[in-house]
């Protein structure tokens, strides 16, 4: 019978200081081959449910409901790949992967969806997120959160790839499935839409 | 200047990441990934599911006989046992309280069956089931003797004989549309209102909101985009997709659910399908095309006719307003 996952819960622990994607590869032990797949699948969601988490929540401006829904998708999906990822040098980078695309991909349905004419037509009130609600009281952090929020998904996803988890952008690259050129360009644009708060952060 | 934008980034996401999720939340993602591995396990497709249902079934029914226990004289046809059928359901419950999401097909008694499409909140109370939040679908069988079964809102009670329609709560504010049938809205000064096929009431806490009116063409609920919107209305409003004015002249829509609350199916098959030949817009078409599935599956029981309809729904109207639900209903329809 599989692990009942539930209890595995109590033993979750608070995140890590930062996301680290794929750099913990040296400390893994591989779950041996012979788990059910439900096992493995209850391991790695205590092994990597924070990062998840994390991720789903950076990209969904805090909403704890959208992090929740990605959440359940990245680990129902593993339930297909969990042999595969359980072969994996480094699972985190898979998760890392899955994670961000499947954020991005909502992103940009709901970027669709945000917008005036369709919003109309389904007769849906905008999805406002406040940036006080996570704790964002600094004048200047509410900004930029706003800022943020307002970039494009994968302005947005490059961004934090790239300035907050240190990826190079080769790899941003790979793992989004476009040219480096263009998540370079992806990348300054965003730095663009932050540079007057970051001189205003800088002071004068 | 980069290093500023990085200290900004960082920033903010540190506040995210203070956020996490909570017990709940953890709870309900615990208990998905738990049904999935329920699911992957089961031996065989039908014997599992009904393995799983009765499963289920026996467990919650056990909590439920507790709740309904005592006033069932006064509940009308008492609740037996709560049986999630397959589809893609998840639920969580507290107390009298549950909480669905997904696609959820629920049998709350013999005689009452309850269908919800994304998030929906009941409360199971010895009077009856009580929406909360959200919208779900009811089919009530032919009740026997006097007493009816009510289902319960913000505004009243809906008493039922032997139905469908469905009901949409939210913040205290709600609709009913009747599909089938005849109910009884009676509201909290017990004023009673009678509402037939096709017609709409609408409450807010205080009471009857609006009184009996033609609803939109189609009959299932649209809960993904109309709901939130609509009912932060004070009452409904014309939708810019088909309503019963816009199209009265051209979709015999009364006809369509009389017809079906008379049981006479094959009569309302014809006429769909006559009426679905017409000059129509897509979103109506689309909107026949259900309809006429939902008469040959439900009703009429063809299960092939309906399979083989669904798939060239699916061709025809792949990203459409029911594209989720036809999926649903075809490998339904498929795994008999």
């Amino acid at each position: 019978m599989g692990l009942d996952v539930r209890s595995t819960l109590r033993l979750v622990g608070k995140p890590p200081a930062r996301v680290e994607p794929m750099t913990d590869g040296s400390q893994r032990d591989r779950l041996s081959p012979d788990l059910a797949e439900a096992d493995m699948v209850a391991m790695m969601y205590r092994q990597y449910r924070d990062l998840v988490v994390h991720l789903a929540l950076r990209y969904g401006g805090g909403r704890r409901a959208w992090a929740e829904d990605i959440t359940q998708d990245v680990f129902v999906r593993l339930f297909k790949h969990v042999r595969h990822v359980n072969a994996l040098d480094e699972p985190r980078g898979w998760f890392y992967r899955v994670t961000t695309n499947l954020c991005l991909n909502r992103l940009r349905r709901e970027r669709y969806l945000n917008r005036p004419v369709v919003r109309w037509l389904l007769r849906q009130s905008f999805d406002h997120r406040d940036p006080e609600q996570i704790g964002l009281t600094h004048d200047l952090l509410r900004r930029a959160f706003e800022r943020i929020e307002a970039l494009p998904p994968k302005v947005r996803v490059c961004m934090f790839m790239h300035h907050v988890d240190g990826l190079p952008q080769v790899e941003i690259a790979e793992i989004l499935g476009h040219s480096k050129g263009y998540v370079s360009k992806l990348v300054a644009r965003g730095e663009a839409a932050l540079a007057e708060l970051a001189t205003e952060r800088r002071g004068p | 200047m980069r290093v500023e934008v990085r200290e900004l980034l960082r920033e903010v996401d540190e506040a995210v990441r203070s956020v996490d999720l909570s017990p709940e939340a953890d709870a309900r993602v615990a208990e998905r990934i738990e049904m999935e591995r329920r699911r992957r396990a089961r031996p065989s497709r039908p014997i599992g599911g009904v393995a799983i249902a009765f499963a289920t079934g026996v467990a919650l029914a056990t909590g439920l006989a507790l709740l309904w226990g005592r006033s069932t004289h006064d509940a009308g046809v008492p609740p037996t046992a709560v049986t999630y059928a397959p589809v893609d359901c998840s639920s969580h419950q507290q107390g009298d309280r549950l909480r669905l999401r997904g696609h959820c097909r629920i049998e709350l008694s013999s005689a009452m069956v309850v269908e919800t499409w994304r998030d929906a909140a009941l409360a199971v109370t010895p009077r009856g089931p009580r929406v909360l939040d959200g919208a779900a679908t009811f089919e009530v069988a032919p009740v026997r003797g006097d007493e009816p079964i009510r289902v319960l809102v913000a505004g009243g009670s809906i008493e039922v004989m032997g139905t469908r329609f469905t009901v949409i709560e939210r913040d205290l504010r709600g609709r009913v549309d009747l599909v089938e049938g005849r109910i009884v809205f009676v509201d909290l000064s017990n004023r009673r209102v009678v509402l037939l096929p096709g017609e709409r009431l609408t409450w807010t806490a205080a009471g009857i909101d609006a009184l009996p009116s033609s609803p939109p063409a189609p009959t299932e609920p649209r809960i993904d985009s109309v709901v939130p919107a609509e009912l932060d209305q004070p009452s409904p409003r014309p939708t810019p997709r088909i309503t019963a004015e816009s199209h009265r002249s051209t979709v015999p829509l009364d006809r369509i659910a009389q017809l079906r609350a008379a049981g006479r199916y094959e009569e309302a098959l014809s006429v769909v399908r006559q009426t679905g030949r017409t000059k129509l817009d897509r979103r109506t078409r689309e909107a026949l095309a259900y309809e006429e599935g939902a008469i040959l599956q439900d009703h009429l029981h063809r299960t092939d006719e309906a399979c083989t309809h669904w798939r060239r729904h699916l061709r025809r109207f792949p990203s459409g307003t029911y594209a989720a639900s036809v999926a649903l209903r075809l490998r339904d329809c498929e795994s008999q």
